[in-house]
């Protein structure tokens, strides 16, 4: 389980590597599938990325590429330009990609949909409360294109009345919410903002890490990231994929999939499931 | 100083010991100085080379602000060196901005980000400055005064411009258990060096001491007594300690020699007094003594009827008077007469007359007489002395003792030596040896030494009497001239 979940965590992290589509013979006279991959998600997994292409590409009979990219808006610019069919992405970037892209699924984790921002400082730092406690100081952010990890520490420090772009000394990005808690924990930030599935996922097998750092507050709740397809894409394309999906827990090697990405499985969302984003997004004027 | 006044028998070994130690200690000392220089350089050279790849990753993050790779950069760099388990890793690796603000430190928690090098401690002030005056990327190197603490300062400059710099801050401290580990090999080589030296040291230096030792204690006793001669077995050598023992062996021979003829001088001496005075006594008394036994024969022819008592009175008193005159006529040796030459029967008659002697106490007596036809010396007084020393010879050799005679004429002078094997005697004894009535004389009168001395004067010779422990040897010599 350890090793399963540290492979995922790995994945979350920022990532460099393209993975290119390792075809088989059968499928390489076909136009390959090119499913996106961001630092929220698989990254760095290749043993994984192998299965799950291997899985995709036994179910689609297509072959499938994985393409990771560092950022997210690397990601979203590859959707733009209609670069990729589908791809996993952070659901402010969903916001963002507005009519680009088409919802296929939401992940289940924990048995439900949603997951949070927590706010972290260093263990060693005792005082602080809230936000408002890191004023003038080093904070770090995940990604410009994470809700957890920017936007929502944001729109907080904004409805607290606060000016987020002058609100601390020093900001700083990581890329991946992994980082964030590293530079926390390291005490290069005095304050991050992080993913709650991370962190969690972390606690449980890297607790020496997230054991320097230290929840100060949490968000409420946000719908996960979700699984788009660029809205060009043919709907059996589309629904092809969403069935696949949705039926990874009955095959045994969905359920290895899932196990290794610490998720329960997929279902179907609804573009409204992302309002709450949306409004924080409009709040803070981006 | 106490310890200059030691013997020689522990100065030397003392002295060459701690002579050995000091050098090897001074030796000790100068590597472990030196050790220390080397691993400093190469503390040095190790940052600088570790600095200057930080400058290459660094660049471009800084000139971008990028300050999360720029902390993942610097961190790996520590953990490489970290795990290479290099003991000059850096243990702070800082970078600065050009605002002279800390820009990312691998120790944030200590060195947090925009904090000011103007307000830490006076080196990283004059550190910020000296990186911002820089006109190369090259090492700049800072001690903080009074402590471990040593600082590698290298300039990150694009197209002239100082864009910051990488601090490496490391603790000199980190090669101590290195200087540690060859500061206890040199010890263990300190420790051989001692080992084989000081023994060799010390057995030189006893050698040397031994014999000086051994000549110095003979040395201190000359002028109470004569010491013994050094035996050359101490030091057989030919060197400079070798000659002042052949020296002082020859010192000794002469002093010896010396103390011998001051004796023989003494006793001539003393002896001439007491022939003086004896012959005058001798003839003052032998005057009186004339007149007065001519006085009794006198009485004695012209008056007859002498009562018997008177009679008896003059006998005693002409008896008493002739002892005296034998007695005073042994003391005044007389040379003077004539007598026929020294005959080889002479010799023979002297052993006839003393056998019964030799017989009495089981004496062997070995003669070895070599004379030629007629020595012109008086045969009776040679004859004289000749029986006295060799009775006195039996006598001295005591029961089953041996004795031996030996005659021989050289260059015109008579050589007679009598040796017996009895007790050694005494120094107290050899100095009044020829002195009358000697008191220290065993048995008989203790006149025989005196008139055997008295002839050998008087017929120019000399005695000689030598004691050891188990030979005593009285030997004449006699000149004697064909002419006579």
């Amino acid at each position: 389980m350890m090793g399963k979940l540290s492979l995922f965590l790995i994945m979350c992290c920022s990532c460099l590597v393209m993975m290119p589509a390792a075809g088989d013979d059968q499928f390489s006279q076909t136009k390959p599938i090119r499913i996106g991959l961001t630092p929220a998600l698989l990254n760095y997994q290749h043993s994984l990325n192998v299965i799950w292409q291997e899985h995709l590409q036994q179910q689609l009979q297509r072959p499938v590429e994985f393409v990771q990219r560092d950022t997210y808006s690397e990601t979203m610019e590859l959707l733009r330009q209609k670069k990729l069919d589908f791809a996993w992405i952070c659901s402010y970037a969903f916001i963002k990609l507005g009519d680009a892209i088409t919802l296929v699924a939401v992940p289940l984790y924990q048995g439900n949909t949603n997951y949070r921002s927590f706010l972290i400082v260093p263990s060693v730092d005792t005082t602080t409360r809230s936000i408002a406690d890191i004023k003038g100081r080093i904070f770090a952010y995940a990604d410009p294109l994470s809700n957890s990890g920017y936007l929502v520490p944001r729109y907080d420090l904004k409805m607290s009345g606060y000016d987020p772009d002058t609100f601390f000394k020093r900001t700083f990005f990581t890329w991946a919410h992994r980082k964030v808690i590293e530079a926390v924990a390291n005490q290069v930030a005095n304050g991050g903002a992080v993913d709650s599935y991370i962190w969690e996922s972390l606690n449980v097998i890297e607790p020496e890490l997230t054991g320097k750092t230290r929840i100060v507050s949490q968000s409420k709740e946000f719908s996960f990231a979700p699984f788009v397809a660029n809205s060009t894409l043919s709907d059996i394309d589309l629904s092809t994929m969403q069935q696949i999906l949705l039926k990874m827990p009955d095959t045994e090697t969905g359920r290895l999939i899932l196990d290794r990405l610490n998720l329960d499985g997929f279902i179907l969302g609804t573009p409204q499931m992302y309002d709450s984003v949306a409004e924080m997004a409009r709040a803070v004027g981006k | 100083m106490w310890l200059f006044d030691l013997s020689l028998r522990h100065k030397l070994p003392i002295w060459g010991g701690l002579l050995i130690f000091l050098t090897s200690t001074t030796m000790f000392i100068s590597f472990g100085i030196q050790a220390y220089d080397d691993l400093k350089n190469d503390m040095i050279k190790s940052l600088s080379a570790q600095g200057r790849s930080l400058v290459i990753s660094l660049y471009p993050y800084l000139l971008h602000d990028n300050v999360w790779q720029a902390f993942e950069i610097v961190s790996a760099s520590k953990r490489l060196t970290y795990q290479k388990k290099n003991m000059f890793e850096s243990q702070v690796i800082l970078v600065m901005d050009n605002r002279k603000e800390i820009f990312v430190a691998s120790d944030p928690a200590n060195y947090p980000i925009q904090t000011s090098l103007n307000k830490l401690d006076r080196p990283f002030a004059k550190m910020s400055t000296a990186i911002m005056a820089a006109q190369r990327e090259e090492p700049i190197i800072m001690e903080r005064q009074g402590t471990d603490v040593l600082i590698v300062g290298f300039p990150i400059i694009a197209d002239d411009v100082v864009l910051g710099g990488v601090l490496m801050i490391t603790d000199k401290g980190l090669f101590i258990p290195r200087l540690m580990e060859l500061a206890q090999h040199s010890l263990l080589i300190m420790g051989f060096i001692l080992a084989v030296l000081l023994p060799i040291n010390w057995y030189w230096g006893r050698r040397m001491a031994v014999p000086l030792v051994s000549l110095s204690d003979h040395m201190q006793h000359i002028g109470d007594k004569m010491p013994p001669q050094i035996d050359h077995a101490v030091y057989d050598y030919r060197d400079e300690i070798g000659q002042i023992f052949k020296a002082f062996n020859v010192m000794i021979d002469q002093l010896e020699e010396k103390a011998y003829l001051e004796t023989q001088i003494l006793q001539s001496e003393r002896m001439a007094a007491i022939g003086r005075l004896t012959a005058s006594m001798a003839h003052e008394i032998n005057n009186p003594l004339a007149g007065m036994l001519t006085a009794v024969d006198t009485l004695r022819k012209h008056d007859t009827e002498l009562s018997p008592l008177t009679e008896r009175t003059i006998s005693l008193l002409d008896r008493g008077l002739r002892q005296i005159k034998d007695t005073v006529g042994t003391l005044l040796v007389e040379a003077k007469f004539k007598s026929r030459d020294l005959l080889e029967q002479d010799i023979e008659d002297v052993i006839t007359l003393i056998s019964p002697q030799l017989q009495k106490h089981h004496t062997k007596l070995h003669s070895d007489v070599v004379l030629p036809e007629g020595v012109p010396l008086p045969s009776t007084l040679i004859r004289q002395a000749l029986i006295n020393l060799l009775l006195n010879a039996v006598t001295a050799a005591g029961e089953q003792g041996a004795v031996e005679l030996k005659i021989r004429t050289e260059q015109n002078h008579l050589h007679v030596s009598i040796k017996n094997d009895g007790k050694e005697l005494p120094s107290e004894k050899m100095a009044y040896l020829y002195e009358p009535f000697n008191p220290l004389s065993d048995s008989g009168s203790g006149l025989g030494l005196w008139v055997t001395y008295q002839i050998t004067k008087q017929l120019g010779g000399n005695i000689e009497a030598r004691s050891t422990k188990n030979i005593t040897t009285f030997s004449i010599n006699i000149p004697y001239s064909n002419q006579l």
